[in-house]
């Protein structure tokens, strides 16, 4: 019987509550919802969904799991029970491993009791033990979910003398020189006998350690390291061969004697057998039951509290310097996509930070939704919520933290190489990362899980060393990309005050519990009180000890150029920086007052003469726009016109006694004028004629509110693409439960077709039996052939046509039905 | 960390305000690890900088007790990265010691192995090490310890030299203190060099650094070579030994352009030293002939760049720096330390100004307008004689009429660049002219003339900005200057700034042309003198009374 089919009596035989828990351990069976039991075993045996429920395994479940695999492979597809499985995880009791093989039976990644097929003969039991227990086997394809090298160790000598071309013959005669060594073997007529004999002397521990004598010092030190990652770089240049009689290096001792296997010219891999008896005839030295002690080192609150208050009052006052009217914006891309490095470079100067900073700023602030992208022309600018939150550092603060936990993309990453070779740039696509917010989120439980673990006075510090061994043992299949990602995070995390000096912040905690507006209310606490006033000193600055009132900043640094980068801030008074407030229309005395209000101490006498000297020289000459002149010797024409209501809607002014400039063009003044009974002349002939010169264009907004680019929050929220209420879970068991009265016992709908055919297939490649394949060829015509199947994967079968005595390879979507041949297998 | 009178700043700055009640506490922790940048009147700024928290870590510091003081005394939370940067820089130093080995004469020993595998695999150094007597330690050639500490200064890894000096010749040599005693702060200073070994002794112009210099030499009791800038210079030092110690004149050997008399105590000056005569340096012997005890070098801030070459050579000798500013234009501070040697004292300058022992001075500038004929001439001139118009126009001569009316009875300098400009002010103020050509002699009469009363009034050039003594110049009229720089303006200061004997302030008048080159200069001008703390003062020369 198939297994999907025994998969899906197996869950139609479980009660609702079993079946909730595996819904909600793997609720991608029932997102979209299944129909049926058979279609529910067919999904939760789809590669993706094995691998889904794989990432979600402890370091314990995985290697109960990959140790039942292993198993499995060694007795030929039966099941493997508790006390084989403990042999084979360095003497693990079965209470330590009961709670893991039902956690894992509980989420369909095992079955047991065992399926017996009809009729399949009881070969012995390798070890000659009799079962004890329930014995599990592994799901359908968990075999090619958990990949070719399961617990590290290397492809079976079976498997490696079919796929390897050549290998068979090397190790024909490599098991002579075995033999020869005194190593009891059966006869070994064929390379698959060959693989047979050698990797059962090799499990044997006895003839193992006569293997080893044998072999040449420095043999155990490469079998070690090989080991750990069962495929190794050896140059077939280093290989001298193996020469009976002749001293050999350990590489060529064990190629000539079978226990590794040449991949190509570089690489070479230590067959399974080989490395289980490196380790020890076991497939782990031992289980970890338990989270490795991380050895965290104690940090003083003062010393963490200092470090995330600095870092998050920083980041506040580097956004807000970012974002303001008078700041940096709007930042350029590139037409690639990104900020370009030189808009960085523009950016790093303008902000004075350190170039590295400057991406993240980039990235936290257009992630808040504080800059967004303006379609128009490319550029990202600061949005709505940005004038919105400028000014309140906890609003700040609260926009920056939400998106940053929402953030799809890893700023780390900005400024690393892509695959490609290219460097990635700030606020580009490729620096996206759509698991970012979930190991986020996971970053922020393990330390709130290991700071709780952690007694004593201090805080506990939390270094990215310690919190991928952490996560990595929850979730060991997603080392890689906690490797990749953890310590970027927690520089950000640093960056806003969650963590301090290494160590979880009480605002990281709160974060960590979704308590955002509470965490908020700290960072108001942690932040210093802004000051409204500045000291005035005679070198010509002003320094604001702290983080100056807003208000009183804006109109400050229409005065002053500000200077120096911490919490305090220094502005220059020169002419240069006072002119932005003689524009505005300020004069000495407005400014004056200004600066002995918020002056802390009286006004040195040198920037009193300053401001006086610069404002009084200012304006010497004056500029304006005017559509049309008039000038005359006559006075009384220009108190005429000014008298006249009409003039006010021209925009006409006195410049001077008999000069007037008016807003409108000299064809309407000219107008006016006749009406009032002058003869005016046109100073320049084409004046008069043709259009008035252009309106001077109004002044571009600037502050127009770029449109909103950034994209409204997915229903799932990228936190937890696979969330799945309660309800949800209920309505699925409710439907299978009605299907299943319907139709009892149908395996039915195109979800399971396929895999059935698959695993008919995965079938008779174990059984190396020939099927009779039906296929579509390229017209549409279904072709019936009897063939031999070798392999597949990604999607394409490698078969063997015994007629033609050639190799060829199908895909699988037009593989219309598969059918073992009768009497060569047990179908 | 409530409300400290410090704000660390993440550019590596502390900003320390004045008026706060726990300022003198603060500064007074900082002062030994962080450089005064500026010290306008109400917030100071200090800078922290590997050298000055190596001079610290000299001074027997730790990393822990720089950050311990960082944090009690900020008001706001300090920068992370700060603090990390600095246990860093600070570890860095002490890690490789220059050590005398009783078996294979001068070592290089480190604590730490692969600092020192990095520094033997360094191409530069290589060739400056002996052989290798175990992991940790390697033979130095001893003709080589200056040259490697600047080298190891260059990456970062500044040696500890702990290898000890040479005796030299003893000669008796006592303080006189009749009339007069060592200030406490001298005593301090002379103490923390001699106890330190080399380095240098940072005080301000007018705080008595020769009487520092004369201390440390009764304290070696050895024969001492003195290094100045100039002859007047070099002049004065022999008077000042003269009157404050048990020299005579016959100890007492001027070694300069003019004479060549080497004594036991020897005064000579950078460049005769210098001097070059085919690719030589002839006076070189000097330095190597003679075993001396201690090596003074005053204004080490203007230590010409041979004098350095000469120094690493010179590193088994005791040396002393002089100076009122740790900061060379040209950017060389690391040759100081490694050469010469870390700070070894450094009195906040206006700690010594509140005990009264220089006097507080009062700066103004006074702007005149220029006519409208030289406006114009000034519009049209070449960029290189621009500056020489407008700082030498006629009606600049006007106002310093008007000012030396103002201030009659009182001592009066006034100081130029242009001689042209100095020749018709002194024709008009009736004083005599000090310049290039005026001979040594003429020189020292005339300022003893000054000195005495006899004149109340002398104009100078450049030639006296340098260690000369005008005790009683309590008016400073500047009418040119060479293009604003820091260190001309310290020194013109400091001819003001010794104490007045009935404690008046001194009275710098900076006479300055509007909207030309004279007030972009006269803007740097304010901003170093602001920032060095003084009173500044704009005024329109208009507003003079006249």
């Amino acid at each position: 019987m198939s297994a999907i089919r025994a998969l899906a009596e197996e869950l139609a035989a479980r009660s609702d509550s079993d079946l909730r828990s595996l819904l909600s351990a793997r609720p991608d069976l029932s997102l979209p919802p299944v129909p049926d039991f058979a279609a529910l075993a067919a999904r939760a045996s789809t590669r993706a969904s094995l691998q889904r429920a794989l990432e979600n395994l402890t370091e314990p479940q995985l290697q109960v799991l990959e140790a039942v695999l292993i198993a499995a492979e060694d007795t030929g597809g039966t099941g493997v029970d508790a006390a084989t499985l403990g042999a084979l995880l360095g003497g693990a009791e079965h209470p330590v491993l009961e709670p893991f093989l039902a956690q894992l039976t509980a989420r369909a990644l095992l079955q047991a009791p065992p399926v017996l097929q009809d009729g399949e003969p009881q070969d012995g039991e390798p070890n000659g033990r009799a079962p004890a227990g329930p014995s599990y086997v592994p799901v359908g394809a968990l075999a090619e979910a958990l990949g070719p090298y399961p617990a590290g160790l290397g492809r079976p000598l079976e498997t490696l003398v079919r796929v390897l071309p050549g290998f068979g013959g090397q190790l024909v005669e490599a098991v002579d020189r075995v033999r020869s060594l005194g190593v009891a073997l059966g006869p070994t007529p064929d390379p698959e006998a060959a693989a047979r004999e050698l990797s059962g002397a090799v499990g044997r521990p006895a003839d193992w350690k006569l293997l080893l004598t044998a072999a040449p010092t420095g043999t155990t030190e490469l079998l070690e390291r090989l080991a750990g990652a069962p495929v190794g770089v050896v140059p077939a240049a280093a290989r001298a061969g193996y020469r009976p009689g002749h001293a050999a290096a350990p590489v060529d001792w064990l190629l000539g004697h079978g226990l590794l296997a040449p991949l190509d010219v570089a690489h070479v891999e230590l067959p399974r057998s080989v490395g289980r008896a490196v380790r020890g005839h076991r497939v782990a030295a031992s289980l970890q039951a338990a989270p490795p002690d991380p050895g965290l080192r104690p940090v003083r609150p003062a010393v963490r509290d200092n470090a995330a208050h600095s870092a998050l009052a920083e980041t506040l006052r580097l956004v807000d310097a970012l974002l303001s009217p008078g700041g940096p914006t709007p930042v350029a891309t590139l037409r690639s996509g990104g900020v370009g490095v030189r808009e960085v470079k523009r950016l790093t100067e303008a902000l004075q930070v350190e170039p590295a900073g400057t991406p993240w700023l980039l990235e936290l602030a257009a992630g808040a939704g504080l800059l967004g992208l303006d379609v128009d022309d490319s550029r990202w600018k600061p949005t709505g919520t940005a004038a919105a939150a400028a000014g309140d550092r906890e609003a700040l603060w609260l926009a920056l933290a939400g998106g940053w936990l929402d953030l799809d993309r890893a700023p780390a990453m900005v400024g690393t190489k892509s695959p490609d070779g290219a460097t990635i740039n700030a606020l580009a696509a490729e620096a996206s990362r759509p698991d970012a917010p979930r190991v986020r989120r996971r970053v922020l439980d393990a330390a709130v899980e290991l700071t709780a673990e952690h007694d004593g006075a201090a805080a506990a510090g939390v270094d990215a060393p310690s919190l991928t061994a952490r996560l990595t043992w929850h979730q060991p299949r997603l080392r890689r990309r906690f490797e990749r990602l953890v310590p970027g995070i927690l520089a950000e995390a640093e960056s806003l005050g969650l963590f301090g000096g290494g160590a979880l912040t009480p605002i990281g905690e709160l974060v960590q519990q979704d308590r955002l507006p509470e965490a908020a209310a700290a960072v108001r606490e942690a932040l210093p009180v802004p000051v409204s006033h500045f000291v005035v000193q005679a070198d010509l600055t002003a320094v604001a000890p702290g983080y100056l009132d807003p208000a009183v900043a804006r109109e400050l640094l229409l005065l002053a150029a500000p200077e120096g980068r911490g919490p305090a801030t220094t502005y220059r008074f020169s002419p240069a920086s006072l002119r932005p407030a003689l524009d505005a229309g300020q004069d000495a005395g407005s400014i004056l007052a200004f600066l002995t209000r918020h002056s802390a101490t009286e006004l040195p006498q040198a920037l009193s003469y300053l401001v006086e000297d610069t404002a009084a020289r200012y304006g010497a000459l004056r500029v304006g726009s005017a559509g049309s002149y008039l000038r005359t010797e006559d006075d009384a024409a220009v108190e005429a016109l000014l008298a006249d209501p009409r003039a006010a809607a021209l925009g006409v002014v006195k410049l001077a006694p008999t000069v007037v400039a008016a807003r409108a063009g000299a064809d309407e003044l000219t107008a006016l004028l006749r009406d009032l009974g002058y003869t005016p002349a046109p100073e320049h002939p084409a004046a008069s004629g043709g259009a008035p010169p252009p309106a001077p264009a109004p002044p571009s907004t600037a502050s127009q509110a770029p449109s909103q680019a950034l994209p409204a929050g997915p229903a799932r929220t990228r936190r937890g693409p696979w969330s799945i209420t309660e309800e949800e879970i209920a309505a699925q068991v409710d439907s299978l439960r009605a299907g299943a009265r319907q139709a009892p016992d149908q395996a039915a709908g195109p979800e399971c077709e396929t895999l059935l055919g698959l695993e008919t297939l995965r079938t008779a490649i174990r059984q190396r039996s020939p099927v009779r394949l039906g296929t579509a060829d390229s017209q549409g015509n279904a072709v019936r052939q009897v063939l031999v199947p070798l392999s597949v994967s990604g999607g394409r079968v490698r078969v063997f046509d015994p007629v033609r005595q050639v190799e060829k390879v199908v895909s699988v979507h037009r593989v219309m039905d598969v059918e073992i041949i009768e009497g060569t297998s047990d179908g | 960390m409530a409300d400290g009178p410090l704000i660390v700043q993440s550019d590596k700055t502390l900003l320390l305000e004045v008026d706060h009640p726990q300022a003198d506490e603060a500064r007074h922790a900082i002062a030994p690890f962080a450089e005064l940048e500026r010290a306008p009147e109400h917030v100071h700024s200090y800078r922290l900088t590997p050298l000055g928290l190596w001079n610290a870590r000299a001074a027997g510091l730790d990393a822990e007790q720089v950050l311990d003081t960082l944090l009690t005394y900020s008001r706001f939370p300090v920068p992370h990265s700060l603090l990390i940067d600095i246990e860093d820089t600070m570890s860095r130093y002490g890690r490789l010691r220059l050590e005398k080995d009783t078996q294979h004469g001068l070592v290089l020993r480190t604590t730490d192995y692969p600092v020192l595998e990095e520094v033997l695999h360094a191409r530069k150094i290589a060739p400056l090490l002996g052989p290798r007597i175990d992991g940790e330690t390697v033979v130095v050639h001893s003709s080589q310890r200056g040259q490697l500490k600047q080298l190891l200064l260059k990456l970062g890894w500044p040696a500890e030299d702990l290898a000890g000096y040479v005796d030299g010749t003893p000669h008796p040599i006592a303080l006189t203190e009749d009339g007069w005693s060592l200030r406490p702060y001298q005593k301090l200073a002379a103490d923390s060099f001699f106890s330190g070994g080399s380095g240098v002794v940072v005080l301000p112009c007018g705080a008595g650094k020769t009487i520092v210099g004369a201390a440390a030499m009764a304290t070696s009791q050895t024969t001492t070579l003195i290094l100045v800038t100039n002859t007047v210079s070099a002049r004065q030092w022999k008077d000042e030994l003269l009157k404050r110690t048990s020299l005579t004149e016959s100890d007492i050997g001027e070694y300069s352009g003019a004479l060549k008399e080497v004594r036991p105590v020897t005064i000579a000056t950078y460049q005769v030293l210098t001097t070059r005569r085919g690719g030589l340096y002839p006076h070189l012997e000097l330095l190597d002939n003679n075993d001396w005890g201690l090596i003074v070098y005053d204004e080490v801030h203007l230590l010409p760049a041979p004098i350095f070459k000469m120094t690493a050579d010179l590193q088994a000798r005791r040396r002393l720096g002089l100076t009122a500013t740790l900061v060379r234009e040209d950017g060389r501070e690391g040759e100081v330390f490694s050469l010469i040697g870390p700070k070894r004292y450094d009195a906040p300058w206006k700690d010594i100004e509140s005990q009264g022992y220089i006097a507080p001075a009062d700066c103004v500038e006074v702007r005149v307008d220029l006519p409208r004929d030289e406006r114009v001439a000034y519009a049209m001139a070449e960029d290189g004689d621009k500056y020489r118009l407008c700082a030498t126009s006629d009606t600049k001569s006007g106002v310093v009429e008007k000012l030396a009316a103002a201030h009659k009875g009182e001592q009066l300098l006034v100081i130029g660049q242009y001689l042209d400009q100095l020749d018709d002010l002194g024709e008009r103020l009736n004083a005599p002219v000090i310049k290039g050509d005026t001979s040594v002699k003429e020189r020292q009469r005339l300022f003893a003339a000054f000195r005495s009363g006899e004149i109340s009034t002398l104009v100078v050039s450049k030639v006296a900005n340098f260690s000369i003594d005008l005790p009683e110049a309590s008016v400073a009229i500047q009418v040119s200057g060479s293009f604003g720089s820091r260190q001309e303006e310290a020194q013109r200061l400091g001819r003001l700034l010794r104490p007045k004997a009935d404690g008046r302030a001194a009275r710098f008048y900076t006479v300055v042309a509007r909207d030309t080159l004279d007030q972009d200069f006269a803007a740097k001008r304010q901003r170093f003198l602001a920032e060095q703390g003084y009173a500044y003062r704009i005024l329109d020369a208009a507003g003079l009374a006249g």
